[in-house]
């Protein structure tokens, strides 16, 4: 008699393959997730705020829906670039813009925030068969002096043992910016001529297309991965409006100040790797590794470890560690030298200069109500090489809640 | 599931013991609610009641549809889903009242997966015809209620429906459990045997309670759907350890339907098995 | 900033422990056990995600890496 046992097996195997997720799931099930986020820097410098709320749906067995909302207020100073200087070249902003863009005389080195941002991501996800799905998004997103708009379209593509998923995606945005009073600066424009009006455009728009490769996979019992290739390339007004850079003599007194320009296009790409594994005191680690690079020169490593041990009762607690440092943009300068002739593009906005940061923080979360509450505590320092204002530390809170509904 | 079902829990934390047999209790409901031939409001009531038209169906069924389709291959049709509608002539309840030759022949035009169109996700019935996932749907729950379970714990869990059993591994300090193998002539009162079970499914088929006797000859309730009649000389039960319950459990619907070859076919499938 | 690059070395250490983990094995359906658990999923805390990549893209030059879309600010 011959043994039917693989068989058998096999077939077991395929009708036993259902998502355990799926056990329990009516209808209909949905997750909601609502968190707050407080980030905060030394110094007074920048405080932000932001109310999180998502909502994931599963309908039937092909189809789930997810839709994020995100409101933020951003307020304190941020540096310009400018140098910090004595001779009170005072800053104009064209016109009276209410809140947004104010400068307190006497100090254009920072500049006071005043924002709201309302913003919204919706996706759907369609599986097409059981290895072949689909996810598409579009997203919004508003403040006074900034509109954004995406789209985007992933495909995910499964082996039929359910080890490998092969990811496709491509996205496209479009983005609008100007100053809060509608005009961005004239780039590389002195921000004295014409005796204080110096020349404004109308608003800059960027266009923004990007795409992805990606494996991930099951590696064994306990050990999942994943590697995405993306690159993005971007188009249009790219320069920051609130941005400046000031032209010093050789003792570092500030003579003029300019608006910054960047290039009006970038080409980004980034290699992407993580590791997710359960050790064998069932403590769950994620470490990643991001490669970046682009065509202002900028490159990047970015380290990622988060540790996470259960306790008793279903909670737990995740240390995490985060390691970062990038190169200078190829026109970043703190500052430009008084007589010579004015680069076609520069920047001395920190955030292109060579920068080293680390991360140090730890998650708690615990069962409440029948969702998990979870409290976040991070402490970012970021040491910059060039730029006026060469340190930023902050400190970030973050308080969420989640929970699942038949 | 109408059979007395428990989960076994070695473990120290009461609590999360407390809140797995809920879930676990939730999914066999659910299983037994989707599956179920008794209520009106399933897939398997429209299926049933289709009258020839196509019907949908979702994922977890179009794979149960698909596992039952790989059986009757396998077993080259000697498991079939179709075989339910024989149950209105043939009732087991330890008497000698065996349906006439007519009355079965009559039902068998009703009975074949060859007469049923499946192409997932749409199944077509002829008129008269029934499916019944009576068969698999215990031992599914049972592997169902085993991955949620697993989830949290490793081992130190049995699950027992009826006597279709899975362990997640063993108790505290490795010991395997005991689980007993029930004496067929003494069903309930006597044990035959006793096995260990460190991590696997465990099933049984056997006619232990249900069963014709009729001149010395006993009818057991595991019919053949090609004549319709009780297939001759099955064994009185027979127990296989498999990786999963679903598994076990056909193992061992499909060696019953093996007759006095029942031994041969287990032996050819090199499994743990008891056959008596 | 010089003082932080010898912590990239304590990754190193991370990085072996990782290596272990890299022993490909088949998974059964019936193994996929832990993979399901919630603290398993690649991204298993999307609102944390969500929030720190708006953050560092504020405050960095370099950009997600991890997937296409997710929407854009003016973040200063």
């Amino acid at each position: 008699m011959k043994s039917i046992r693989s068989k058998l097996a096999i077939a077991t195997c395929t009708v036993l393959s259902q998502g355990v997720q799926q056990a329990g799931a009516t209808e209909s099930a949905w997750t909601t997730d609502t968190s707050y986020l407080y980030y905060g820097e030394a110094d007074d410098r920048v405080t932000v705020h932001k109310i999180i709320t998502r909502a994931d749906v599963t309908l039937g067995d092909y189809n789930r829906l997810s839709l994020e909302a995100v409101y933020d207020t951003v307020t304190g100073a941020t540096p310009t670039g400018a140098v910090k200087s004595f001779n009170t070249v005072s800053v104009t902003t064209p016109s009276s813009g209410g809140n947004g863009f104010k400068t307190a005389s006497g100090s254009p080195d920072l500049v006071q925030f005043d924002d709201t941002r309302l913003g919204v991501n919706a996706g759907w996800s369609h599986d097409y068969s059981r290895t072949f799905n689909i996810q598409y998004g579009a997203s919004v997103s508003v403040e006074r002096d900034y509109e954004a708009y995406g789209g985007s379209v992933t495909f995910n593509k499964e082996t039929d043992d359910r080890m490998l998923t092969f990811t496709a995606g491509i996205a496209g945005s479009y983005d609008t910016i100007f100053q809060s009073s509608g005009g961005t600066p004239k780039p590389m424009g002195n921000v004295e001529e014409n005796n204080g009006n110096p020349e404004f455009f109308g608003a800059g728009n960027k266009r923004g297309y990007e795409g992805m490769l990606g494996v991930s996979g099951v590696i064994n019992r306990r050990t999942v991965a994943r590697i995405n290739y993306s690159i993005k390339t971007l188009e249009g007004y790219l320069t920051d409006p609130y941005k400046l850079i000031s032209v010093t003599d050789a003792n570092g007194i500030e003579m003029e100040r300019y608006f910054e320009s960047r290039p009006d296009s970038r080409l980004r790409q980034s290699l992407y790797g993580i590791l997710v594994h359960q050790l064998d005191n069932k403590d769950v680690i994620h470490l990643s590794y991001r490669y970046y690079w682009d065509d202002w020169d900028i490159n990047s490593h970015t380290i990622d470890y988060r540790h996470r041990r259960n306790l008793m009762n279903g909670r737990f607690i995740e240390p995490h560690v985060r390691l970062y440092h990038q190169t200078a943009a190829d026109f970043f300068h703190h500052s430009l030298k008084y007589g010579e002739p004015l680069p076609q593009y520069a920047s001395a906005d920190y955030r292109l200069d060579e920068m080293s940061s680390i991360t140090l923080g730890a998650k708690y979360g615990l069962p409440a109500w029948g969702g998990t509450l979870r409290f976040r505590l991070e402490y970012l320092y970021q040491s910059f090489a060039e730029a006026e204002y060469d340190t930023n530390k902050a400190l970030i809170f973050q308080a969420s809640y989640k929970k699942e509904f038949d | 599931m109408a059979s007395p079902c428990e989960i076994l829990f070695a473990i120290d934390d009461r609590a999360q013991a407390e809140r797995l047999l809920h879930l676990a209790w939730s999914e066999a409901t659910r299983i037994e609610h989707k599956f179920s031939r008794y209520r009106t409001d399933n897939d398997i009531y429209r299926i049933n009641r289709s009258e020839g038209n196509p019907v949908r169906v979702d994922e977890e069924t179009a794979n149960l549809l698909d596992f039952a389709q790989q059986c009757w291959e396998i077993s080259e049709g000697k498991f079939d889903i179709t075989s339910g509608v024989l149950r209105e002539v043939w009732r087991f309840d330890g008497s000698d009242r065996l349906p006439s030759t007519e009355a079965v022949a009559a039902l068998l035009p009703r009975i074949g997966w060859e007469k049923v169109s499946w192409k997932r996700p749409l199944i077509t019935l002829r008129p008269g015809m029934e499916i019944d996932l009576g068969g698999i749907g215990k031992e599914y729950a049972v592997d169902r209620t085993a991955r949620l379970i697993f989830r949290e714990l490793e081992s130190g869990v049995l699950i027992n429906y009826g006597g279709d059993l899975y362990a997640l591994g063993p108790r505290q300090e490795g010991e395997p459990w005991a689980v007993g193998v029930d004496d067929p002539e003494a069903t309930g009162l006597r044990q035959i045997g006793a096995v260990n079970l460190s991590k696997g499914g465990l099933a049984t088929s056997g006619d232990a309670r249900r069963y014709l006797l009729k001149d010395g000859v006993r009818y057991s309730h595991i019919l053949d759907p090609t004549t319709g009649w009780p297939v001759p000389d099955a064994p009185r039960a027979v127990t296989v350890i498999a990786e999963t319950c679903l598994e076990a459990g056909m193992l061992s619907t499909l060696a019953m339907l093996q007759g006095n070859r029942a031994r041969e076919f287990l032996e050819a499938q090199e499994v743990t098995f008891w056959c008596l | 900033m010089k003082m932080l690059k010898p912590l990239l070395f304590l990754t190193i250490p991370m990085f072996l422990q990782a290596c272990a983990a890299l022993q490909p094995e088949p998974v059964k359906p019936w193994q996929r056990g832990i993979l399901a658990q919630e603290a398993m999923q690649l991204d298993d805390d999307p609102t944390q995600s969500f929030a720190d990549e708006h953050i560092y893209f504020s405050k960095e030059g370099s950009t997600g890496g991890k997937g296409v879309g997710g929407g854009g600010c003016g973040c200063n």
